[in-house]
């Protein structure tokens, strides 16, 4: 191991350290439930935890995973220096801390680090100053921290949305752009559930299961014109960084958030401006090509874990190919036809 | 070209197998193949230690053109850094390899995928102005 990924994990420890001590000196300020795994978040100040209302649901019992956020630059005065990390990658980073059973991300831009541990379940954000934080984070707070906290209990976070019809489901997976949000909103205005338009933890012991990872869900203002929402009170809230309103399922359609979803197939959903949306087969290295790449740009952590998990996935699940007509009714009504014919 | 065998770049190198298709991704390039046909069936062989030299010339005595098509994608594989000479001993093979590899397609496919490279391309951390104390963009 080479001098940089020592001064890293060295860092790392130093950095959980502290986490450790300033964790047992204050209390927790927020607690919730991610997938069955309580978690609790103390900041220095506060930053965050405005961020956490109304993405997840409540504590269900004792906290196993703590994060410490600093935003004090504390850092400054331990972190390797600048010159020592010149040529290190986000991929460097997850090699050299999975080599200790550590989980860690460094977002240079912002010189923000973070750092889990898999074993003590004791994670430590170390942000620069409290208005340091990356565009994404109000939509989506703490989600490196959530994405380990979901492989140390060996399930894995994707980027991919869902629908479902009487507990069976289906992932919609593909890279931005391809339609998941907008089918998502057409599917559950028509009557089908969801547990998410973005992100989605997934166990894959015996029956692969999807689970919530954040409730909210977004879309640009001409997606939601697509499948006749206008603006109202219930919705307008500020645009998130890619100017896409984020807003919670329950309030366009209260019966649509379910908590769990079977899943039965993966969609890859394209554009096609047809009048009727059809389905063709999708081998197992275009769900790959689907799920991977932009579950392992979006999410820090043990790259090689998660592709070898969308592997796993691809080889045991069906895949087709979506292509999507225009009318939302109609979409919805043929993946509710094709979720009720599995078996 | 070396007579030894090969063996693939690990840990850089992941390999995951859906049937008839083999798929390799480099983690340090974030370039990812998908390899078929005659390609896949390559691969294997040189993986289970037979000599890609001595490979690729049964290949070439069966038919001259496709052993050329061999020689170009065994050329790739060293490019791309998916495998690396190893230490094991080579494996001997008989004529039957060579066409069974011909017959496994019409073509060498080398279908490659360079979607995640800007983990490494675009990488925040590359283009840092050490002098600054913290890394920043340059």
């Amino acid at each position: 191991m080479n001098s940089v990924a020592r001064a890293v994990q060295n860092f790392a420890r130093l950095a959980l350290n502290f986490a450790q001590h300033q964790l047992s000196a204050q209390p927790m300020q927020k607690t919730f439930c991610v997938a069955g795994q309580n978690i609790g978040i103390t900041e220095s100040e506060r930053v965050a935890l405005d961020w956490l209302d109304g993405q997840f649901t409540p504590q269900t019992g004792p906290v196993k995973n703590r994060i410490y956020a600093d935003y004090s630059n504390w850092a400054s005065n331990f972190a390797p220096a600048s010159a020592v990390l010149v040529g290190m990658s986000e991929l460097h980073v997850d090699e050299y801390l999975a080599a200790v059973n550590l989980r860690g991300s460094f977002y240079g831009p912002l010189n923000r680090w973070e750092f889990f541990d898999p074993e003590s379940r004791i994670g430590i954000r170390l942000q620069t100053h409290p208005s340091a934080y990356p565009e994404w984070e109000p939509t989506a707070p703490f989600a490196n921290f959530l994405n380990w906290i979901m492989m140390a209990d060996g399930k894995t976070v994707l980027h991919a949305a869902t629908l479902g019809l009487k507990g069976k489901g289906v992932l919609i997976a593909g890279p931005g752009g391809s339609g998941k949000s907008g089918t998502t909103l057409a599917g559950i205005l028509h009557g089908l559930s969801t547990v998410g338009d973005d992100y989605v933890v997934v166990d894959t012991a015996e029956k692969m299961t999807a689970y919530p990872f954040f409730h909210k869900i977004k879309q640009d203002v001409s997606g939601l014109s697509r499948v006749g929402l206008t603006l109202n009170s219930d919705v307008t809230v500020p645009l998130n960084w890619q100017n896409k309103y984020v807003f919670d399922v329950r309030k366009i359609a209260p019966d649509a958030a379910v908590d769990r979803l079977n899943v039965i197939a993966v969609l890859l959903p394209e554009i096609t401006n047809r009048s009727n949306t059809t389905f063709s087969p999708a081998s197992a290295f275009e769900i790959l090509q689907a799920l991977a790449p932009s579950t392992m740009k979006q999410l820090g952590g043990d790259r090689r874990a998660t592709f070898r998990t969308c592997a796993e996935i691809s080889r045991n699940i069906s895949g087709y190919h979506l292509h999507l007509g225009t009318n939302p009714a109609e979409i919805s009504a043929r993946i509710s036809e094709f979720i009720g014919k599995a078996k | 070209m070396s007579t030894a065998s090969v063996e693939l770049n690990t840990p850089d190198v992941i390999q995951e197998d859906f049937g008839d298709d083999m798929v390799l991704l480099n983690l340090r390039s974030g370039e990812y193949f998908n390899f078929s046909e005659r390609s896949r069936a390559f691969i294997d062989a040189i993986l289970k230690g037979v000599s890609p030299a001595e490979l690729i010339g049964s290949i070439a005595e069966v038919n001259n053109d496709v052993g050329k098509e061999a020689e170009n994608f065994y050329t790739l594989l060293e490019k791309h850094a998916l495998i690396r000479p190893a230490s094991t001993p080579v494996v001997p093979h008989d004529a039957t390899l060579a066409t069974s590899i011909l017959a496994a397609g019409a073509t060498f496919p080398f279908d490659f995928y360079d979607d995640l490279s800007d983990l490494i391309a675009a990488d925040p951390i590359h283009d840092v102005a050490p002098e600054a104390g913290w890394p920043v963009r340059a």
